[in-house]
């Protein structure tokens, strides 16, 4: 009876010893789960943000099946917000541990045309020249003037006024309605006559310039005279390009120029109405005196010229500076678009009037320039894929969902339900695509169907990219038959 | 030789070995008590004391990660350090605007021979509000005295039981937490950590 009594007591204090152990440990496996799921929650955030790159919704899964990653699984929810951002919510979950996360994401930001007016090593605005900006999906510039230009550099930055002036209201003074950002260590030099509107604090951080992808094109010829033709729809790569005095080139997009040499002396037309026009040159880019550049479509998010290693000899050794006679750009007219050229110095002249954004190595706006930014550049699919920008990130309330408020094992729950979770690539909401591309033998081409089965091997230039939702476009199926069916009955 | 008799007990041998074996059996079983005891207490100690650093270290991680680091200050960059960052989280954006939080801080904050991490919503103003976070934060770095060199080689000099240096966007955060052991002395636990600020 008494060591019955002994081992009864002794069992008792075993069993509290135990219980107050495995509380412990439970609450120091629940701190670390919790930060896995937070990871979890972070990396569901990451798919959402690369399914938006490729043009996706941004939902990843869903809360009765959920993407898989390590040893939890995750979800997100994508809504658009009527402002045009998107509200991305991710929820992760491993073990007990819980985390929701938000982060709001404005689309694709045109990271060369971030910078506005941006000169890498330095930028130099001539007397009287006037930057300002500009939104042209929103209003017509011709009517007034924003205070929404950006003057931006890694370097210093000058701005030239009228210092002797005999007469001060025939003066023409330089003005800047916008910010003028010089680079980290760089300074603004201001001369008497200059009148800046925004902010004109230092860059936080350098700003690099990117990395523009030349298509790599067929030869379609060496060097041609393409004075008075007309060309759309095409994409060609020539040795030389030359438009004569009096004549006219006009470029008609969607198109693609890539040329070694360009030699304009008469007028080069753009237009980007039906597509995007994109003009590469990589070795010289002359506009002579007496030449001329003309837009016919209004918009600046469809035409760029993008300048490569201007001078670059053709046996392939770098040029150290760029020889003066290899960039010469004297056009008068009008330019809308994106002109860059990170290894050269511009100069943007007088007779020539530019909305968009330009970059180069240094940029020199000649006294009296008028250029303006067009704040719809950021959004301009132009030169490189824009990347969505992250404008918040938060931890929230966790959801009301059945797999988050259980706290079991995610992964056991969802085995008990007999649901096993996606992989975290395949757990996109939209699998179909819609594709326009040309093929190797330049022909275009379409297609329509899950991307799993498509050879991707089979493009030689991707035009477009629509991604569907399969359970949308099944709905959808579905209504339009019933409609052509009721159609049918009524006949 | 003759069976003993029904009313036979035990020799004054046979009781004193018994009892010697038994003794023995008592020692062993009072040594592997004491010695199991003094291990569960131990184990329990550092379980709690890494929960503690853990648990304080999450919360300061989650409030900086949802910070931006243009807000942060005041700034400080090793081999200097702050024991004290004001913050705001972002709350949404609304408008095309991103809204902020009222300004919060987190700082190491002296009690007598020790400190405490406290957080504070509105600091220094009428409604400011404060949670503790941890009460058992030394006055230096576990390894670090202050003697202006840097002792634990992890490049801040005489950093505080908490201490922040940043980088850019980057914020390195340390931490000790410090509790008496089952034998009274003080046995520290020590987190380093760089986090993000995500906005």
């Amino acid at each position: 009876m008494a060591s019955l009594l002994v081992v009864t007591i002794v069992a008792g204090l075993g069993a509290g010893l135990v219980s107050v152990q495995s509380s412990i440990n439970r609450r120091h496996a629940q701190g670390i789960h919790n930060r896995q799921a937070l990871y979890v929650a972070e990396a569901g955030l990451s798919e959402a943000f690369l399914a938006l790159c490729v043009g996706k919704s941004g939902n990843v899964g869903t809360a009765a099946k959920p993407a898989m990653w390590g040893s939890g699984v995750y979800w997100v929810e994508a809504t658009q917000d009527p402002e045009g951002s998107i509200l991305l919510n991710s929820t992760g979950l491993v073990g007990g541990g819980r985390r929701s996360i938000t982060a709001v994401v404005r689309a694709g930001s045109n990271p060369v045309a971030e910078s506005g007016f941006f000169g890498m090593d330095g930028v130099t605005i001539g007397e009287g020249a006037i930057v300002d900006g500009c939104d042209s999906t929103l209003d017509n510039y011709e009517d007034e003037l924003t205070p929404s230009a950006r003057v931006t550099s890694n370097g210093d930055i000058t701005l030239h006024g009228n210092l002797v002036a005999k007469d001060r209201e025939a003066a023409a003074e330089t003005f800047v309605y916008g910010n003028v950002s010089p680079g980290v260590e760089g300074v603004i030099v201001s001369e008497p006559g200059v009148q800046i509107s925004g902010s004109t604090f230092p860059l936080t951080d350098e700003v690099s310039a990117p990395a523009i992808p030349v298509p790599d094109l067929p030869l379609s010829g060496g060097s041609v005279d393409l004075s008075g033709s007309s060309l759309s729809d095409v994409d060609l790569r020539y040795e030389a390009v030359q438009i004569n005095a009096g004549t006219t080139l006009t470029l008609k997009g969607p198109l693609t120029l890539v040329v070694d040499t360009l030699e304009v002396d008469g007028t080069l037309e753009l237009d980007g109405a039906d597509g995007k026009v994109e003009v590469f040159v990589l070795r010289d880019f002359r506009f002579r005196a007496g030449s001329a550049l003309e837009m016919i479509s209004v918009l600046p998010t469809q035409v760029g010229i993008f300048l490569g290693d201007l001078g670059e000899p053709s046996g392939g050794a770098k040029a150290i500076e760029t020889p003066e006679d290899a960039l010469v750009f004297l056009p008068t007219g009008t330019f809308r678009g994106m002109l860059f050229a990170p290894f050269s110095d511009l100069t943007i002249p007088a007779s020539l009037r530019v909305f968009g954004s330009v970059g180069g190595k240094t940029i020199t706006l000649a006294p009296g320039a008028r250029v303006t930014f067009d704040e719809a550049m950021l959004n301009a699919d132009l030169g490189v894929d824009t990347l969505p920008q992250l404008l918040s990130w938060q931890v929230v309330e966790l959801p009301d969902e059945d797999l988050v408020s259980s706290r079991l094992d995610p992964l056991l729950q969802l085995k008990l339900q007999g649901v096993e979770p996606v992989q975290s690539a395949q757990a996109h909401a939209e699998s179909v695509v819609q594709l326009e591309y040309r093929d190797h033998t330049n022909v275009k081409r379409h297609y329509t169907g899950d991307i799993s089965a498509f050879d991707l091997n089979d493009v030689y230039v991707l035009e477009s990219v629509k991604w569907q939702d399969p359970v949308t476009l099944e709905f959808f199926g579905k209504l339009k038959a019933k409609h052509d069916e009721d159609d049918e009955d009524e006949q | 030789m003759q069976r003993p008799g029904p009313n036979a007990g035990f020799t004054l041998l046979e009781i004193m070995i018994a009892l010697t074996i038994m003794a023995l059996v008592a020692v062993n079983i009072t040594m592997v008590t004491r010695t199991g005891s003094q291990a569960a207490r131990s184990g329990a100690f550092w379980q709690t004391l890494n929960d503690e650093a853990d648990q304080t270290l999450d919360r300061i991680t989650l409030a900086l990660m949802s910070s931006d680091a243009d807000n942060l200050y005041p700034i400080a960059i090793a081999p200097l350090y702050t024991n004290e960052v004001t913050y705001s989280v972002s709350l949404g954006v609304e408008n095309g605007e991103v809204i902020t939080s009222s300004p919060e801080s987190i700082s190491w904050e002296q009690q007598e021979d020790r400190g405490r991490v406290r957080w504070f919503e509105n600091p220094g103003l009428p409604d400011e509000r404060s949670v503790t976070w941890s009460n058992w934060v030394p006055m230096f770095f576990a390894g670090e005295t202050f003697n202006g060199e840097d002792d634990n080689e992890n490049a801040v000099v005489d950093e505080t039981g908490l201490a922040f240096d940043m980088q850019g966007e980057l914020v390195n955060v340390h931490l000790t937490i410090e509790r008496q052991g089952p034998e009274g002395e003080w046995l520290p636990t020590t987190r380093s950590v760089q986090v993000t600020c995500r906005n």
